[in-house]
């Protein structure tokens, strides 16, 4: 039995939505470590995270869980293992409006395999208001063929409830059965 | 714990007439967790939100009222035409179920308001270009719903029912639809000899030309007379008066109003039953437990009975869900009576819960609660 930290790892490519997301269900702010990013990336927004990024949800029992996101760009990724290491499981969001998001889903798939031999990961497609397909059942359909079938949803990073929905369904991938 | 308990959302509208509202009210009731209602409606209830329909001689004279009656009121714009310079969210026309929703759920959490206007020529969306924190989004003080979801927190053992109520998946409006997408041919569906629907299957998408209960009641009354035929050129429709959706969340929609519980012919209630894989349950009409019946489904095959019992879920929600999965061409029956006479049973958890002193279950609670 794997032994668990209280966290769950956000990651995805930049600007996928992981520090929104966190920050719809964290207790607190998200700590986050955003820079400008015009110096360090072609990046379409202004900014972009270069560290981690940090979010927390107490539980009824004083217990937290922690909730971290990958920076986004490769460059970090030797960071990815160390911190994915026991988590409960990884939330991968996918930017629907990227170039390539089907090769983005390969790329961090295969980046936290390891980790994903043991925990259970969900997909989030983000901007699927900006650029609607691949649809959710395309991706699926890819994963079907690549030997997995995790939760595939449309979400939006600013959405609590979507965001909610992508934790819920990590949960009841560990078990079904459940209860709250 | 259901979907139905979820906080209403008030839509209050401005410069609509009847057959505009209409367009909303149609859509409200279609693929979202969050009910939405017009105001008209919701009798006694405070808008939580506008639409401004900005279509009509008086434009602009009615968003100047609008801002200075409600300037703190989130509101987003509908048009035919698309206003860059307009200070909240603009819907451009047709009305789209996937941008609509999105839209709705931007306009709260960011409560892009008339009063709180930029100069209009900078749309809200552009962020700061240094270090940001984001602020938790307030989202609109609604506690959101858990309707995909909610565990079953109901006591009582749920058992199978001894009877189990049947529909004919090939018959009325949902057999209708299955049949345009197995012969991928624009369709015009009648109901009743009104012009109900457009379907273009190859693109995936619908036309609602009529109100949803219209459709619901199709569903729910084997009387009612479906008559399909080919798109016509003079079926364009009046793009200010229709929803568009995507074809499969219609399907889905519409096996659950048929399936009210029972299950399709075709569905044994004794053969193990596999899910290929994961619906976009965000974006479907919700049902109770979904997303737990999901996991338990797509991880190995199960019979109902086994299903009910290890879910404890209600019979009807695992029978609506099996008739959508159904319907979009989601579920595997693993008919071989060998495999069928014996099922296997669940996969264990990857990880015992208990030995983490419930940790899951909390952060479940806290999840649901949020
Ligand atoms: N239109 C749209 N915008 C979104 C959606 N989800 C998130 N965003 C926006 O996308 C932008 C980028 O989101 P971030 O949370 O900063 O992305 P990130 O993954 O942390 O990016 P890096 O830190 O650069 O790796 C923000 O302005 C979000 O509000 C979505 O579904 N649709
Ligand atoms: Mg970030």
């Amino acid at each position: 039995m794997r032994k668990l930290d209280n966290k769950i790892i956000f990651t995805g490519p930049v600007g996928a939505g992981k520090t929104t997301a966190i920050g719809a269900i964290s207790d607190i702010p998200p700590v986050t470590t955003d820079a400008n990013a015009s110096d360090m990336t072609l990046n379409r927004k202004g900014y972009t995270t270069v560290a981690m990024d940090y979010g927390l949800l107490h539980l009824d029992d004083g217990s937290k869980v922690h909730l971290y996101g990958t920076p986004g760009q490769e460059r970090f990724d030797f960071m990815w293992e160390i911190l994915s290491n026991g988590a409960i499981g990884l939330i991968l969001l996918l930017d629907n409006s990227r170039q390539n998001p089907e090769k983005d889903m390969e790329f961090f798939l295969d980046a936290f395999k390891d980790m994903l031999k043991g925990a259970p990961v969900v997909i989030g497609v983000t901007k699927t208001d900006l650029k609607p397909t691949p649809t959710a059942g395309t991706y699926a359909r890819m994963l079907e063929k690549m030997g997995m079938r995790p939760p595939i949803f449309e979400i939006d990073g600013r959405s609590r409830e979507d965001v909610k929905n992508l934790v819920m369904a990590m949960l009841f991938s560990i078990d079904p059965g459940l209860e709250g | 714990m259901s979907a139905t308990q979820n906080k209403v959302i008030c839509v209050k509208t401005v410069g609509m007439d009847s057959r505009k509202q209409a367009v909303f009210r149609m859509a409200f009731k279609m693929h979202t967790m969050q009910r939405y209602e017009l105001a008209e409606d919701a009798i006694g209830m405070k808008p939580d939100l506008a639409i401004v329909d900005m279509d009509c001689v008086d434009g602009n004279l009615l968003w100047e009222n609008h801002g200075s009656e409600n300037p703190d009121l989130p509101t987003l714009i509908v048009s035919m035409i698309s206003l860059p310079d307009a200070p909240v969210p603009v819907l451009v026309k047709p009305v789209r179920i996937e941008t609509l929703f999105p839209l709705l759920r931007q306009v709260l959490s960011e409560r892009t308001t008339p009063g709180r206007q930029n100069p209009p020529q900078s749309p809200p969306q552009s962020p700061p270009l240094q270090v940001v924190q984001n602020a938790q989004p307030e989202l609109a003080s609604q506690p959101v719903p858990s309707s995909v979801n909610a565990p079953s927190s109901q006591p009582a053992m749920q058992k199978m029912p001894e009877q189990v109520g049947r529909f004919d998946p090939t018959r009325g409006l949902l057999g209708t639809l299955q049949e345009i997408l197995q012969a991928k041919r624009p369709s015009m569906v009648m109901i009743a000899n009104q012009n109900s629907l457009i379907v273009f299957p190859e693109q995936e998408r619908v036309m609602v030309l009529q109100d949803l209960t219209q459709l619901k009641n199709a569903c729910e009354n084997e009387g009612v007379i479906i008559t399909t035929r080919a798109l016509q050129k003079e079926d364009k429709p009046d793009n200010r008066n229709i929803v568009v959706s995507n074809f499969v969340g219609l399907l889905w929609q519409v096996a659950i109003w048929t399936s009210r519980g029972r299950l399709p012919d075709g569905i044994p209630v004794h053969a193990p039953v596999k899910l290929k894989y994961w619906p976009n349950l965000t974006r479907m009409a919700p049902i109770p437990n979904a997303l737990r019946m999901a996991a338990f489904l797509v991880r190995s095959p199960s019979s109902l009975p086994v299903a009910v019992r290890m879910l404890n879920v209600p019979p009807a929600n695992l029978f609506d869900f099996l008739s959508a999965a159904y319907s979009i061409g989601l579920l595997d029956v693993i008919e071989s009576r060998r495999e069928a006479a014996e099922t296997p049973p669940v996969e264990p958890v990857l990880v015992k819960d208990e030995a983490k002193g419930g940790m899951l279950s909390r952060l479940l609670r806290r999840i649901v609660g949020l």
